[in-house]
């Protein structure tokens, strides 16, 4: 089925390049920041507490956390786009999926 | 350190490491943790942590270039995420409990040996030029890719799959257990066993890296061992990095790229039992 396999590659280069277009933008930007005034990482202005005691930079843990995710929603792309004709792939997709999933759940 | 200097100096390492990783289809930690705790002094949870983002943004970028040439066969990287992903959970779990010294060495043996092995090998991996058609797909996930150095189009039929997918397990294992990408194992899997041609199993294994990557990030992200300082000049030097590397690696021969891979893990796996013995190598 070739089809699904280029609509998998193209679902999955879409999401790369989003991912990577945003972190880019938001690190981009952060990093000069850091370099000109490293103050501001050392006295955590521009850190926040999340619930579970995680220290993130408010700019720069968004760009950290979609990073994380961008497999999370190519696995479950793969398992969709493979779904109609080839169901060992789409299997496999979903169980990565699944498997990051419950990590994620796990994790915070 | 004055705190400036540490970023400019990680991002400047972050842009070797994403060039040189992209390449071998490695995700460049065995570069990013050892220059990031033995020449700037980092302590080696975060630079593990910044490493896990390092090799995530390294694959993401690689993948979007080997992805636009053709290179990555998605069915067969769907299939090794499942082992990888498995053996990265149980790695990182493990991780806490094991003494990180032992391991070290044991790894750096392992790897020593699939090293020289892969060097020593005389074996001309399966270059199938029948019609795809004729393999059936769900078994034997048939493809082929333009090489742009011969410029010719290579057909080949992926050998082992059930034994790859359980070897990629071994890869997830150690990625999770050592804090890298796990793409030393899996190329010399997707090449070795599998007869992957090398450009595809580097464009592969950068595909399925992110995900043992994504398991280990989150792990250290859950112990609150990511930090900005050290990660946003990874991340950033590494997608640079990626780039060149990626970019590069199309115009140079499999056998050349072979041989890059073969002395850059025969210098991880010094480098990881001097570290798990407490000797110090600056190179």
């Amino acid at each position: 089925m070739p089809n699904s396999r280029i609509t998998a590659e193209k679902y999955a280069l879409k999401l790369l390049t989003a991912g990577m277009v945003i972190t880019v933008g938001i690190f981009g930007v952060a990093l000069p920041i850091m370099i000109i005034s490293p103050g501001l990482i050392q006295n955590e202005i521009l850190i926040i507490k999340v619930p579970n005691d995680i220290s993130l930079s408010v700019v720069t843990g968004f760009g950290i956390i979609l990073v994380i995710l961008v497999p999370l929603g190519r696995s479950l792309g793969t398992a969709i786009i493979f779904f109609g004709g080839e169901k060992i792939y789409s299997a496999a997709g979903f169980l990565v999926f699944c498997l990051l999933l419950s990590l994620i759940v796990y994790s915070l | 350190m004055d705190v400036s200097v540490l970023i400019i100096s990680s991002f400047f390492i972050a842009i070797l490491a994403g060039a040189i990783g992209s390449f071998l289809g490695l995700g460049g930690g065995f570069i990013i943790v050892p220059a990031l705790t033995l020449i700037l002094g980092v302590p080696i949870h975060l630079a593990i942590g910044a490493s896990f983002i390092g090799v995530l943004t390294n694959s993401s970028s690689a993948s979007m270039v080997y992805l636009k040439e053709g290179l990555t066969n998605i069915r067969l990287g769907t299939l090794l995420e499942v082992g990888a992903l498995t053996g990265a959970i149980i790695g990182a779990a493990f991780a806490l409990s094991l003494d990180s010294n032992t391991l070290s060495v044991i790894f750096g043996i392992a790897l020593l040996y699939g090293g020289f092995a892969m060097m020593r090998s005389k074996k001309t991996f399966p270059v199938v030029n029948t019609a795809v058609s004729k393999a059936t797909p769900l078994v034997e996930v048939p493809s082929s890719y333009l090489d742009r150095s011969t410029n010719s189009t290579i057909y080949y039929v992926p050998q082992n799959i059930k034994r790859g997918v359980s070897l990629s397990v071994i890869g997830g294992l150690f990625a999770g257990l050592l804090g890298v990408g796990g793409g030393s194992v899996l190329v010399p899997i997707l090449n070795k066993v599998m007869g992957v041609p090398i450009k595809v199993a580097v464009a592969t294994s950068s595909y399925i890296i992110g995900i043992t990557a994504s398991a280990g990030a989150l792990i250290f992200l859950s112990q609150g061992a990511i930090n900005v300082v050290t990660v946003v000049p990874i991340a950033l030097g590494v997608l640079f990095g990626a780039q060149v590397g990626s970019r590069t690696a199309k115009y140079i021969r499999g056998g050349v790229l072979r041989n890059i891979f073969v002395i850059a893990v025969v210098y991880i796996s010094i480098q990881m039992i001097a570290n798990g013995l407490r000797l110090s190598l600056l190179f």
